[in-house]
C-alpha cells in the first residue's frame, strides 16, 4: 500500500533520514521505533506531504506523493489521517467544531450526517458527548488526545499515522489507545503506521517493527524477528520491556 | 541565497493572501471576529495615543515658531498638515502593529509549534486562506477606518490645545486648517492606512509560520513580527510620502 524507496532528508547539513526503504501492506500495523531525534516524525510527515524528502520516492497506492503539488496531495490526505504528537486541536473552536471541521471540507456532508459521524467518532474513543461544547483548554490533555484521534477517525481514513500517540498519557489511556489502534486495524482494515518509543506496545500489537537510529534503519521485521535481534540498540529496547514486566 | 528564499516565501504569502481575500470559502465569521479585534478593540488606545501626540505637536510647534518667527499663527495649519499626512495614519498603524501584530504572530506561531498548522493542511484547509486571508481583509478595512478616526481625534485634540493653551478660537483653528489641507490629504492618509494595514497581518503571519519550536520560538517570532512591522511601516511611509509629494507639488 505504501512503499518508501531510498528516502533521504537533511536539515542544514544534518542528515535526518538516510536511504530509508521499506513497505507497508494494507491493514498492517507498522511500528517505527527509535530514540529521540532519529527522524521518525520526519518520516511520517513525508508520508502525507507535510515535508518533502531531498531524494527518493514514496508510493501511496502506486502514486509517488513526492511529485504531487498541494492540490493533488489533498486526494492522498483524504485517505490518510494523522494523529500528531500534540493534540493539535484548534483552540478557538469547540470540540464539536473541531470534529466537524475536516468533515465539512473533506467529505462535504450535510449537517445531520456530520452530527452522526461526530457522535460515532467520540464513541470510538470512549468519550462522552457532554464535552462537545467545551473548548480544548477546558478538557484534560488525555481527552484532547482522544478528541484528536476522533477528529481523524471521523473522516474514515484508509491509513492512520500516529506520531507518538501515547506520549504524556496515563497507563490506562495508553492501553486504551493501543487497543484502539489494534481494533481499527483488525476490524476496519485500517493500515496504521505508529511512531513510538514503546517497544512493549509494539510487541503487543505490531505486525512489523522498524527500528531507526541516526536516520538509518538498523532493524526491521516481524515482532519475533526483532525480538531475536542482536543489534545493541534493539537489545536495549528489549531490555527496557523486560524491566517494565518485572 | 537565504535572503532570496525568504523574499520568495514572503512574496508567495503575499500573493496567496490577496488571492484568498477574493476566493471562497468566505469565512465571514472569522473576518468579522478579526475586524472586531482590529477596529473596535484597538480604538481606545489609538485615540488616547494620537490625542497626546497631537497635543505635544502643537505645544512644540508653537514654542519653536515663537522663537524663530516670533509668531505661532501658522501652528494650526502646519499641525493639521502634519496630522493628516503623517501622525494620524503612522502612529495609529504603529500602535496597531504592536497590539494586533504581536497577538497574531503569537497565535500563528503557537499554532505552528503545536502542529495545528499541519493539522489544517491535513484537513485540506489552506493555512493562508484560513488564517491570513480574514486578518488581511480586516486589517486593511479596519486600519482605514481607524486612520480616519485617528485623524479626526488628532485634529480635535489639536484644536482643544490650541484653544486652551495658545488662545485661538475653534473657528480660527478650523479656518487656518482649511487653508492648508484639503480632501486629497485625507484620501492619501486613507491609502497609507490601507497599505500599513496590509503590512501588519502579512508580516505577523509570516513570522508565525516560520517560528521554531518551543516557547522561545514563539517569543522570537513575536518580537521579529513587531520589529518587522514597525520598520516596514516607517519604510513604506517614506516611499508613499515620496510618491504623494509629486501630487502635492502639482
Amino acid at each position: 500500500m505504501i512503499k518508501y524507496t531510498n528516502i533521504k532528508k537533511s536539515f542544514s547539513g544534518r542528515t535526518v533520514l538516510n536511504d530509508i526503504s521499506f513497505s507497508v501492506a494494507e491493514g498492517e500495523i507498522v511500528f517505527i521505533l527509535g530514540t529521540s531525534g532519529t527522524g521518525k516524525s520526519v518520516l511520517l510527515k513525508n508520508t502525507v506531504g507535510l515535508m518533502k524528502p531531498d531524494s527518493g520516492e514514496i508510493l501511496f497506492q502506486g502514486t509517488d506523493i513526492v511529485q504531487l503539488n498541494e492540490e493533488q496531495l489533498l486526494e492522498i490526505r483524504k485517505q490518510c489521517g494523522m494523529i500528531f504528537q500534540h493534540p493539535a486541536l484548534f483552540d478557538s473552536l469547540t470540540v464539536r467544531e473541531n470534529l466537524a471541521f475536516g468533515l465539512k471540507r473533506l467529505k462535504k456532508l450535510n449537517d445531520d450526517d456530520i452530527e452522526q459521524l461526530i457522535k460515532q467518532s467520540l464513541e470510538d474513543v470512549n468519550l462522552s458527548l457532554d464535552i462537545l461544547e467545551k473548548k480544548p483548554s477546558e478538557i484534560s490533555y488525555g481527552m484532547q488526545k482522544r478528541v484528536s484521534i476522533a477528529r481523524t477517525l471521523a473522516i474514515h481514513p484508509q491509513v492512520l499515522l500516529f506520531d507518538e500517540p501515547t506520549t504524556g498519557l496515563d497507563p490506562v489511556t495508553t492501553t486504551a489507545i493501543n487497543q484502539l489502534i489494534y481494533t481499527l486495524s483488525r476490524k476496519h482494515k485500517i493500515t496504521s503506521i505508529v511512531v513510538s518509543h514503546d517497544m512493549g506496545c509494539a510487541i503487543d500489537i505490531a505486525d512489523k517493527i522498524i527500528v531507526l537510529d541516526k536516520g538509518n534503519i538498523i532493524e526491521q521485521g516481524s515482532v519475533t524477528e526483532v525480538q531475536k535481534s542482536q543489534v545493541p540498540l534493539v537489545k536495549d529496547f528489549m531490555l527496557e520491556v523486560s524491566n517494565d514486566i518485572s | 541565497m537565504k535572503i532570496l528564499a525568504v523574499a520568495g516565501d514572503f512574496t508567495h504569502l503575499l500573493v496567496m493572501s490577496f488571492r484568498s481575500m477574493f476566493s471562497p470559502p468566505w469565512r465571514w465569521k472569522n473576518k468579522m471576529a478579526a475586524l472586531y479585534f482590529v477596529a473596535v478593540e484597538s480604538l481606545p488606545v489609538i485615540i488616547i495615543c494620537v490625542g497626546f501626540a497631537a497635543v505635544v505637536t502643537i505645544i512644540e510647534a508653537s514654542y519653536h515658531m515663537k522663537i524663530v518667527i516670533q509668531s505661532d499663527a501658522l501652528v494650526p495649519g502646519f499641525a493639521a498638515i502634519l496630522i493628516l499626512r503623517e501622525l494620524g495614519s503612522v502612529i495609529s498603524s504603529l500602535l496597531l502593529g504592536s497590539r494586533v501584530g504581536a497577538g497574531w504572530a503569537a497565535e500563528v506561531s503557537s499554532m505552528k509549534v503545536t502542529e495545528q498548522i499541519d493539522a489544517l493542511k491535513l484537513l485540506g484547509i489552506s493555512p493562508i486562506q484560513y488564517l491570513v486571508g480574514p486578518k488581511l481583509l480586516a486589517c486593511i478595512l479596519g486600519n482605514i477606518v481607524l486612520g480616519v478616526i485617528a485623524n479626526i481625534a488628532c485634529l480635535f485634540f489639536a484644536m482643544l490645545i490650541s484653544v486652551f493653551k495658545l488662545g485661538y478660537t475653534s473657528g480660527m483653528f478650523l479656518t487656518t486648517m482649511r487653508v492648508f489641507v484639503n480632501f486629497q490629504d485625507l484620501l492619501f492618509a486613507m491609502i497609507k492606512s490601507a497599505c500599513f494595514g496590509a503590512t501588519i497581518p502579512l508580516i505577523a503571519c509570516f513570522c508565525g509560520f516560520r517560528a521554531k519550536s518551543g516557547a522561545d520560538g514563539v517569543g522570537k517570532a513575536t518580537t521579529d513580527a513587531v520589529v518587522g512591522i514597525s520598520v516596514a511601516i516607517i519604510f513604506l511611509d517614506f516611499i508613499l510620502s515620496y510618491i504623494f509629494s509629486h501630487f502635492y507639488a502639482s
